[in-house]
């Protein structure tokens, strides 16, 4: 006997939307049998698979027709659902709305941050160099040190200083400082910004010549085309246009308005010094390894750089690792990290609710279930419907939380200082993660009614024969637990991380810097600065006027020392800075041996001052009047200062060597002024510099502000940390009050009959908070130890940190406990004072 | 009342014709004959199903036999509203087709 075919029975079986499949594919087989033994088994075959062609796009068609029917079916009954529940039906929208909006913000600044500097073509070989000895790692190399590598390595086969100044630019007759970066001429093949106008290859084919950003262009010469004009850089020289570019992208690392040759403004010799002042790029050749080359490369500094004491390595530096790998202190990736998991925090929060408050409200409809059940539906059905209606919340909910995050955005990107748009061509993964959200609450949600109700027998249902499902009790209480540490691990960070942040702010820096102006000066200013000096402090609204290289907060130059007991071929290096008289008496700071300088020792132009770190590394008892040496000048300690924090709080207190050195230029002037009058003061000096030098632009920031900068990211995390614990906090509560609600619903009879027997309203409340609180009190215990955990360390990334006390635990577990104690007797004080006739009489 | 398709009419008929030995095979070779046409089984099935969801039909299963490859067969027949909804469908048709014999047989080059 001819065996039926198997590929079209398998098709049949598989297409076949019929109630009766069985039935019809017994009919197919003995047409197909009959057929085999009067037509031949060649004609029988042809037959069935004719049939099978034929039938096949009629039974999809059909059972498609039939889901759209159904689906439109369950969606009216989930929006009727709905509709009957409004209030749980808000509380469970709007909490993972919330929560998923927080998500998306919080992926979206994530993305930002991970996607610096990846515009460049040749973003794998670029490098930057880092610079390391005992005393921490810095980005500042020697000049000469680029084109040194250059000649003596191989792999390295460009390299360029980057070193951006504010520089005063002159177009015809107006001014603008200018943040200019400072560079060697193949920069513009290393780094792909995308030009506008102009070959970024030729640009710098002529040593005068300057490359514009596209902003820089447009405020200079405005529609005209700005190619072969001319600007005057620094008063001094001028430099034709040959070159402009786009923007610099905000997800740059290094931002700039104009680019050009440093010898401009160093001169040619400074660049063949091995002075540190700014830092370099090196390109590698095309397969280079970075970690061989790296270590290649380590010992170079010494071999260039004979005469010192200190162990100089350098390293490469991974372009694409420069925004989040800090050189010293806590690598900023760690935001990145923190902001993930507070991300998955919030979202897990959200959906824990839902689900949750989805279950407790399912539990309602078990006689739902058995009712359908009895008029016939299959178990099928009612897993469709439960599934379709958690779906529909959930969609509901992403799609609120797309409104919101649109709504939110413009805030948020002033909050965190960036301009981020919800996009989800760049990041597609987004959408991904928005449909898996959908499914994963939808399904989550949906599971309890959909598949463990829809397994019992409709008596069983009716008559209220399934128990009262203990081990959904425990699932419940554990998501609320979890729900509620994440709360308060989150409120427990933000404490610390605000206590860390206050105590930066507030942490006596060794020096004064409130109401203290610095003046960025150029070298016609610098060249009157004695006669500006003298007309400023005419003034009444200012006490005290000062000079110095750099400012107290940024002491970066170093250079080779040596003192008595030490000859020149035992150098050391140290920063040091070059002060005028006053310099100690502005910012405030105190001699812990010896005096400051002064005009009544003419000798002082050649003393040195140091800083106690440096008194350390001398090892001198009595430091005052021992010879010291720098730049082969020899002259006297006069005086130890107290140390104070000059580089960020991230980094240890580094050796400082302050001295009177006249012919070298003040950078920087500084003035303290009277806060009351402060935008008068600053027309005075400015009127006052204008007066002794008409070519200057003020440029001036207040020292207070510039310290605040060096923490921006700390400052923007506090600020972004506050908003989304206050919502994952919100999100809890929600929680817990729909599930309150929800628990009160249930026990009214109980409660109404407690009341009759004489209960009162207190007594009713604690009975239906008891639980949460308790729950509540679990939560704490969990997260105190993993928020210790990760807070410690965070806060030992900070070379001066605050302690993190005991109190904070208990402080925001009591918050936290306080929260939920006002959410849930809200609720269950409504069913205390509820009158017990209305929910007794129906019985 | 309702109306029938006409495929749904003549599967009823088919089944009130087939009495006992109404099952999936007879009613497509019966539709088969009457229209002279080569239609496919799974055709037959949706009416079937259709009508069986109105109620106009109901079902009893036969026994299997291994020339099915093991599937039993379906048996169909009219309920008493089948059996009503076909007269009221037959005197519809009888309305709808009086006199149209005279009509056609006067229309000229046809």
């Amino acid at each position: 006997m001819l065996h039926p075919p198997k590929v079209p029975r398998f098709l049949l079986r598989l297409f076949s939307s019929l109630e009766s499949s069985d039935a019809y594919i017994g009919d197919i087989e003995e047409i197909f049998a009959e057929r085999a033994a009067y037509q031949g088994s060649q004609k029988a075959l042809c037959w069935y698979w004719r049939e099978a062609v034929k039938a096949i796009p009629r039974f999809m068609a059909n059972s498609i027709r039939w889901r759209i029917i159904m689906f439109r079916n369950y969606i009216k009954i989930a929006i009727r659902n709905i509709q009957k529940h409004k209030g749980y039906s808000m509380i469970n929208i709007v909490g993972l709305a919330v929560g998923m909006a927080c998500c998306l913000l919080i992926l979206l600044w994530v993305f930002d941050e991970l996607g610096y500097d990846r515009f460049h073509e040749n973003l794998d070989r670029l490098h930057r160099i880092v610079i390391s000895s005992e005393r921490g790692n810095t980005a500042s190399s020697p000049w000469a040190l680029v084109p040194a590598l250059k000649r003596d390595y191989p792999e390295i086969v460009m390299g360029s200083w980057y070193s951006p100044r504010t520089i005063l630019m002159k177009v015809e007759d107006r001014m603008y400082n200018e943040t200019c970066a400072l560079v060697a001429p193949e920069f513009l093949e290393m780094f792909t910004f995308p030009f506008i106008q102009g070959d970024p290859k030729t640009a710098f084919a002529n040593r005068h010549s300057i490359v514009l950003t596209e902003k820089t262009a447009h405020k200079y010469f405005g529609s005209e085309d700005p190619i072969g004009k001319t600007v005057q850089f620094n008063g001094s020289v001028d430099l034709t246009v040959t070159g402009v570019m786009k923007n610099v992208p905000a997800s740059s690392h290094i931002q700039f308005d104009c680019l050009t040759h440093p010898s401009f403004l160093y001169g040619e010799d400074r660049l063949k010094t091995w002075s540190r002042d700014c830092p370099s790029y090196v390109m590698l050749s095309p397969g280079a390894d970075p970690e061989f080359v790296g270590e290649k490369i380590s010992g170079a500094l010494i071999k260039y750089y004979r005469d010192t004491n200190t162990e100089y390595l350098i390293g490469l530096q991974p372009l694409k690792k420069i925004h989040l790998y800090a050189i010293n202190g806590t690598d900023p990736i760690a935001y990145v990290y923190v902001f993930s998991i507070i991300a998955v925090i919030v979202l897990l929060i959200a959906c824990i609710n839902f689900t949750n408050l989805a279950m407790a409200r399912s539990f309602n409809r078990s006689k739902e279930v058995g009712m359908r059940k009895v008029v016939g539906a299959s178990r099928a059905n009612i897993i469709r419907q439960f599934f379709g209606e958690s779906f529909l919340l959930s969609s509901i909910a992403i799609l609120i939380s797309l409104i919101l995050v649109r709504l939110v955005l413009p805030a948020f990107n002033s909050l965190a200082q960036k301009d981020l748009a919800l996009n989800f061509i760049n990041h597609p993964i987004l959408l991904v993660l928005l449909l898996s959200i959908t499914l994963v609450t939808g399904l989550a949600a949906g599971s309890y009614p959909a598949l463990y109700l829809s397994s019992f027998q409709p008596v069983a249902i009716m008559k209220d024969l399934t128990g009262k499902g203990r081990k959904r009790q425990t699932i419940k209480k554990l998501l609320i637990v979890f729900q509620f540490s994440a709360a308060i691990i989150l409120i427990i960070s933000t404490t610390i991380i605000f206590r860390q942040m206050s105590f930066i702010q507030n942490r006596d820096l060794g020096f004064d810097r409130e109401q203290i102006v610095a003046v960025r000066t150029n070298r016609a200013v610098r060249s009157k600065y004695v006669m500006i000096k003298e007309r400023l402090i005419q003034n009444r609204d200012i006490s005290n006027v000062t000079a110095a290289s750099s400012i107290p907060l940024d002491v970066g130059n170093n250079n080779p020392v040596y003192w008595e007991g030490r000859g020149p071929d035992q150098y050391e290096t140290i920063n040091f800075v070059c002060v005028d008289y006053d310099y100690f008496e502005t910012f405030g700071m105190t001699m812990s041996h010896g005096r400051s300088f002064s005009r009544e020792f003419p000798t002082d132009t050649g003393n040195y001052i140091i800083n106690e770190t440096a008194l350390e590394m001398t090892g001198y008892e009595d430091p005052i009047g021992r010879m010291f040496s720098m730049w082969e000048q020899e002259g006297e300690i006069i005086g130890v200062v107290k140390d104070f924090h000059g580089t960020s709080l991230h980094n240890e207190i580094r050796p400082i060597v302050f001295l009177l050195y006249k012919n070298l230029p003040y950078f920087y002037l500084f003035a303290k002024i009277d806060s009351r009058k402060i935008p008068e003061t600053i027309g005075f000096i400015e009127s006052t510099i204008k007066q002794a030098s008409p070519d200057y632009l003020l440029d001036y920031f207040f020292l207070d502000e510039y310290f605040n900068r060096q923490y921006w990211r700390e400052i923007r995390l506090k600020e972004l940390l506050k908003y989304f614990t206050v919502l994952a906090v919100f999100v809890s509560c929600l929680g817990m009050l729909g599930l309150v609600s929800f628990m009160a619903e249930q026990r009214t009879k109980e409660v109404a009959i407690r009341k009759v027997l004489g209960a009162r309203n207190a007594n009713i409340v604690g009975i239906l908070s008891r639980e949460f609180l308790i729950l509540a009190g679990i939560a704490n215990l969990l997260a105190w130890p993993v928020s210790y955990h990760f807070l410690n360390k965070w806060i030992s990334g900070f070379a001066f940190h605050t302690n993190i006390g005991w109190w904070v635990f208990v402080l925001s577990g009591a918050v936290a406990l306080i929260i939920a104690f006002c959410t849930v007797s809200f609720r269950s004080l409504r069913a205390a004072v509820a009158d017990p006739v209305d929910s007794l009489r129906y019985e | 009342m309702e109306l029938l398709t006409k495929l749904e009419e003549l599967v009823l008929i088919a089944v009130l014709k087939l009495k006992d030995e109404a099952y999936g095979i007879a009613i497509y070779k019966f539709i088969m004959d009457i229209t002279g046409k080569d239609v496919s089984v799974s055709s037959v099935y949706f009416p079937l199903e259709r009508l069986v969801r109105k109620g106009l039909l109901r079902t009893s299963k036969g026994d299997p036999t291994p020339k099915r490859g093991g599937m039993s067969k379906r048996y169909y027949a009219l309920t008493g509203p089948g059996i009503k909804a076909l007269r009221e469908n037959r005197s519809v048709s009888q309305a709808a087709w009086e006199g149209v014999t005279e009509l056609l047989k006067n229309i000229p080059g046809v």
